[in-house]
């Protein structure tokens, strides 16, 4: 573009931009202008006549508005904001946290400001577009040209009825990445009426290892909260709570008193945003992590620092944690909190001290036994923070599982200072369609997955359960290889999968496969690219209803998104004519409705009668059809955001409505309101507050595992193993070494299979050809990787310790840089057994020698004017996922991002 | 607009002006096969552009849309947005004071945008001056030369504050990106009527001020 700035000159030149030698008048006609345009009534395209002229106010006045109740969705904190708009000009202003949240006030983090941006930008998508080229590739230009929705939808009905004519409704997928809680209408419910297995979701991409650990130690397969705020001792391993991660808004905020109370420590390779203000630094040897954990379980254990109410203690009294000795298990009485810790000492700890993880991790043993010990010793007020960094490798699950435990032999689970889950919450389930599943559709179901989870090599034991978690990335090679069937349609919607799976270049080669792709965007994304049809995505945190929820300070807090620019988001002809900027629609609610519509009239009318039957609107009982009659499209359109409106409605309904939470509904407790214009208003919802130690066998809690206690001997992934053995008819030694794993079954020269221990890393790569590990992270102004075309992320990229503004660096230390003989801003490529990509170097003490990082993120060649160097052309930086390889922690279905990622460095 | 345009119409000029700025908002939309049997049927005489030329750009009609895609619409490529804010604000940007301002506008004269767009699409600028023009003659009809000079007043505001600023820019853009002839010749004839016409409106409004010519006088009659 061509663009001058000539904003400057409108002073000195009011009166003259065409020689205007004379003086404004100020007088006003208001009206007449009106009336003139409702005189030519249909001559008009781009105007109307309003009913009312004037009574704008001065431009110069400060802007009044409402600050109105959304979420933000740019990470997983998914903080309750609110956004003040404008009054007069409907325009947003400003976000901030919701100021009613007791878990972060109106604090946010810059990520939630971002928004606007995204919201504002003019690459957005504004109207449905369509393929004129047929031909697909990262090379041809697809043509794309603007549709109406109703021919959009009526495209897309014809693709899936079809499938359904043919009897193969297991060809048809869905992908997911971002969602709202009314995903299953368009992640589980569309398909399943339909009649696919294929509904593919991100989190395998998002961080499935890290709920590994907590899953096979007490039976959680989710995402803690840190009660930072009673905490004495906190220990981040490849976590960086104030910049990324969960809940950045409240750990942010409390992140000053934590350094004030309390010991910080960080494990992680590179110098991350928390490492950088914390008390110490553990600059790990990438893949090592379970080194360090199990070497500061032995110190514990050794020196007597566990937690006797929560562990056990010996009969006598007398320790017998003596490093390289087996214990008895006779002379230890477990309590009924826990079990297996002498099981894990025999097996694992006994002789794992500090110099022999010093070895290996590159940190110095004194560190290691100074941390332990100081950990141990805030009693169960210690926090053993597990992120994405030490397990989102080959073998990573047992990391996860090492580095949880630790909170159990300390006593911090579910304790006051420690780690926490979330409390009971009061939503309800949305409608369910199996009424509505016919005999094509149960056919197709039966189908196995395109991902190929649960086969022998992917066990995925997401809840204890073979084939019980996704493994998001290699539904590429399920599509490529069409195994185990072809995928013929395919609506993807909030991801781009194109970019954001390791090995990226894969994606892009299924999607061109795919012979019909629909994506649901707000930009037209590396995904977008490849597809058939580009639907247009209202922007979650302004434009639509959803609900997602927060957790954090002891508490969980429901969030609504809701359409902020309309002035009554009830009124679904308001929210069509104010509430969006352009002509986008919301993926998970509209568009699955107006399909239902369109394949109602091509024959095909379960998914029709299900959104009618059991979406009415629960306060006035009024079904869709009887809010709006009409079947023509504007119709439909207005039937689609009231079913929207009811889903939220239905889906938060114990919250807002006395009669139902007092009927047989189980309700939780929390906050109570009586109408849903009251809870509507507000936006979000409070549970109790988490009540320390409630899930303690001890207290007459229990826990989620087979046993019912917490496990450090591996009770239940012995079960899980197993039963993923007998489905493939092996044992559990053959599934760990075709998952190359290390972990072996009464073998003394390996680990032990089930309890948490140390694997060696896999590396992915000769370390001869590619000397360095790559540690890839994530950027703090990221918003789950879809803020790259706000000039804002680029500007202030120096928000990552490390990274230029404006610039996409590689961080290689200057020890490495001098035998390289790279200077600063020295042109590189980095180069791995998947790819390469092109990189600047920036020689920076905050990175190990043998080790370069680099933030994840840029690389675009899609997205925008401002993501990539040339819109569907030229990338702007490098893609990390070029480099990284698409391989698995296959135990729990995770991607690889980290630890084992080998590359050479040359200058170019 | 008003096809009923005659020689002796003695406001023919203010009508032709009206019908071009109508014309070009028009064609700045998405090329139906209905918008481009408009233009065919568009009487030479009625506005005070080169109109055969731009007719005998549209060629393939296909090509015409993908164009008009990449130049305004997008998804990959947005050549031209069309978009005041992005000129005068910042690049990366709608809804900006800009906008606001262009938007304030519209209300104080009793419109309001009606296509799923910013209030400042170059469209909807393009319409509202023909519809200041369009009251403007309205007045001339009535004899009201007061409210004569305050239309004018008002088209030369809009088009200093406003689309003059930028007609410019998003006409390189369009000459530097178009791929069909029809968006060359809109691009030159967007800009060289637009500049013209601003200029045209400040002769006539030192005219008014600065001589004893009324509004007839300095209006009326068919001179161009």
């Amino acid at each position: 573009m061509s663009q001058h700035d000539t904003t400057n000159d409108t002073d000195a030149d009011e009166g003259r931009r065409f020689g205007l030698s004379v003086g404004r008048r100020d007088f006003m006609k208001a009206g007449a202008v009106g009336a003139v345009a409702a005189s030519m009534g249909t001559g008009l395209t781009s105007l109307a006549s309003t009913a009312e002229a004037g009574g704008t106010r001065d431009a110069l006045v400060e802007h009044t508005g409402d600050w109105k109740p959304s979420t933000c969705a740019g990470c997983t904190s998914w903080c309750s904001a609110q956004i003040l708009v404008d009054d007069q000009t409907n325009r947003v202003i400003r976000t901030r946290g919701h100021e009613d949240s007791k878990i972060h006030g109106k604090n946010d983090c810059p990520r939630q400001d971002l928004a606007i941006q995204q919201l504002y930008d003019p690459d957005r998508i504004t109207q449905p577009m369509k393929r004129t080229n047929p031909e697909k590739g990262k090379d041809v230009d697809p043509e794309f040209e603007p549709i109406s929705w109703e021919e959009a939808i009526d495209m897309l009905a014809d693709e899936i009825a079809e499938l359904r004519e043919n009897e193969e409704p297991e060809k048809f997928m869905v992908t997911r990445g971002r969602y709202t809680y009314l995903r299953p209408i368009l992640y589980s419910y569309l398909p399943q009426i339909i009649g696919s297995p294929n509904n593919i979701s991100h989190s395998a991409i998002c961080a499935e290892a890290e709920k590994f650990g907590p899953m096979y130690t007490e039976g959680e397969w989710a995402y803690r909260q840190y009660d930072v705020t009673e905490s004495r001792y906190v220990l981040a391993w490849g976590a960086d709570p104030i910049s990324t991660n969960r809940q950045v808004s409240h750990y942010s905020n409390e992140f000053g008193d934590l350094l004030d109370q309390a010991t910080v420590a960080v494990v992680e390779p590179r110098l991350s945003s928390t490492a950088s203000k914390s008390d110490e630094w553990l600059p790990v040897e990438p893949g090592q992590d379970g080194a360090l954990a199990s070497a500061m379980a032995h110190v514990i254990l050794r020196d007597g620092l566990w937690h006797r109410e929560f562990v056990g203690e010996f009969a006598d009294g007398e320790n017998r944690f003596v490093p390289d000795k087996q214990v008895d298990p006779d002379t230890f009485e477990e309590s009924e909190n826990s079990q297996g810790v002498v099981e894990w000492w025999n097996e694992e700890l006994s002789d794992k001290d500090p110099e022999w993880a010093a070895e290996r991790a590159g940190v110095p043993a004194d560190q290691i036994e100074r941390v332990a010990t100081e950990f141990a010793d805030a009693g169960s007020r210690a926090i053993s923070w597990l992120g994405g960094g030490p397990v989102m490798q080959v073998r990573g699950s047992y990391a996860a599982m090492a580095i949880h435990a630790l909170n159990g032999l300390v006593g911090s689970v579910g304790n006051r200072g420690g780690t926490l889950y979330a409390p009971g919450t009061a939503t309800e389930d949305l409608p369910a369609p199996d009424e509505y599943v016919d005999e094509v559709a149960e056919e197709g179901l039966d189908n196995e997955k395109i991902d190929q989870r649960g086969r022998l090599e992917f066990p995925a034991l997401k809840d204890g359960e073979s084939g019980g978690g996704v493994v998001t990335n290699n539904a590429a090679d399920g599509i490529l290889d069409e195994d185990p069937n072809e995928i013929k349609v395919l609506i993807s919607y909030w991801n781009n999968f194109a970019f954001s799976n390791p090995e990226s270049q894969r994606w892009e080669e299924a999607l061109a496969k795919i012979p019909f792709h629909a994506t649901i965007e707000t930009h037209a994304s590396e995904t977008a690219w490849f597809a058939d049809l580009i639907l247009p995505a209202t922007h979650h945190q302004f434009e639509r209803w959803g609900q997602l929820r927060s957790t954090g300070n002891g508490y969980r807090t429901i969030n609504l998104h809701t359409p902020v620019l309309a002035d009554d988001p009830d009124d679904p002809e308001d929210v069509l004519e104010n509430g969006r900027l352009w002509d986008v629609k919301t993926d998970e609610t509209e568009i699955p409705y107006l399909l239902a519509e369109s394949l109602a009239d091509k024959g095909f009318d379960n998914l029709l009668e299900f959104f009618d039957e059991e979406f009415p609107d629960p306060d006035s009982g009024t079904t869709l059809r009887e809010e709006y009659a009409g079947d023509d499209f504007r119709s439909r359109e207005l039937r689609a955001q009231a079913f929207s409106r009811n889903a939220i409605k239905l889906r938060t309904q114990p919250m807002w409505d006395p009669a139902y939470r007092n009927g047989d509904y189980d309700w939780p407790g929390g906050e109570e309101f009586d109408s849903w214009e009251a809870f509507r208003e507000r936006g979000i919802w409070h549970t109790e507050k988490w009540e320390y130690r409630h899930r303690w066998p001890s207290e007459g809690g229990e826990f989620g595992t087979d046993s019912g206690v917490f496990e450090f001997d591996g009770e239940t992934l012995r079960n899980a193993l197993e039963g993923h053995a007998d489905r493939h008819d092996t044992d559990v030694d053959t599934v760990l070494d075709v998952c190359n794993y290390q972990g072996r079954v009464d073998d003394e020269d390996a680990p032990n299979a089930f309890v948490p221990h140390y694997e060696e890393p896999y590396g992915m790569g000769d370390a001869e050809s590619y000397p360095f590990k790559f540690v890839d992270h994530k950027d703090r102004l990221n918003r789950e990787g879809r803020s790259a075309n706000t000039t804002w992320l680029h500007e202030f990229r120096d928000v990552n310790p490390g990274d230029e503004p404006n610039k996409d660096v590689t961080k290689i230390n200057p020890r490495d840089a001098a035998e390289l003989g790279l200077e600063d801003g020295d042109p590189i490529v980095i180069r791995s057994p998947a790819g390469e990509i092109e990189s600047e170097a920036k020689l920076w003490e905050g990175v190990r020698p043998g080790t370069v990082a680099k933030t994840w993120g840029q690389g675009h060649w899609a997205y925008g004017q401002v993501a990539a160097e040339e819109f569907g052309e030229a990338a702007r930086g490098g893609s990390n996922n070029m480099v990284i390889g698409a391989d698995y922690d296959r135990l729990s279905g995770s991607s690889v991002y980290y630890g084992d990622v080998q590359v050479a460095i040359e200058k170019r | 607009m008003d096809g009923t345009l005659g020689t002796d119409d003695r406001y023919a000029v203010e009508r032709r002006r009206a019908h071009t700025y109508a014309l070009l908002g028009e064609c700045f939309h998405e090329p139906t096969e209905d918008r481009l049997a408009e233009l065919a049927a568009v009487d030479d005489e009625t506005v005070a552009i080169d109109v055969s030329a731009l007719r005998e750009a549209t060629g393939d009609e296909k090509a015409l849309r993908l164009d008009h895609a990449k130049l305004f619409v997008g998804p990959f490529e947005l050549a031209a947005p069309p978009y005041e804010s992005v000129y005068v604000d910042a690049e990366d940007r709608v809804m900006t004071d800009a906008t606001e301002a262009v938007q304030a506008e519209y209300r104080q004269a009793g419109v309001d945008v009606a296509i799923d767009e910013p209030a400042d699409h170059i469209a909807a600028e393009l319409e509202f001056v023909s519809l200041l023009v369009a009251t403007e003659v309205e007045a001339l009809e009535a004899g009201d030369d007061e409210a004569v000079r305050h239309y004018l007043d008002r088209q030369y505001e809009f088009l200093s504050d406003h689309l003059g600023r930028w007609v410019s820019e998003i006409a390189d853009n369009m000459r530097n990106a178009a791929e069909t002839e029809f968006y060359q010749v809109l691009a030159d004839e967007t800009q060289s009527f637009v500049e013209g016409d601003g200029q045209r409106l400040a002769n006539r409004l030192n005219q008014l001020e600065t001589t004893d010519d009324d509004v007839e006088a300095v209006l009326g009659g068919d001179e161009r």
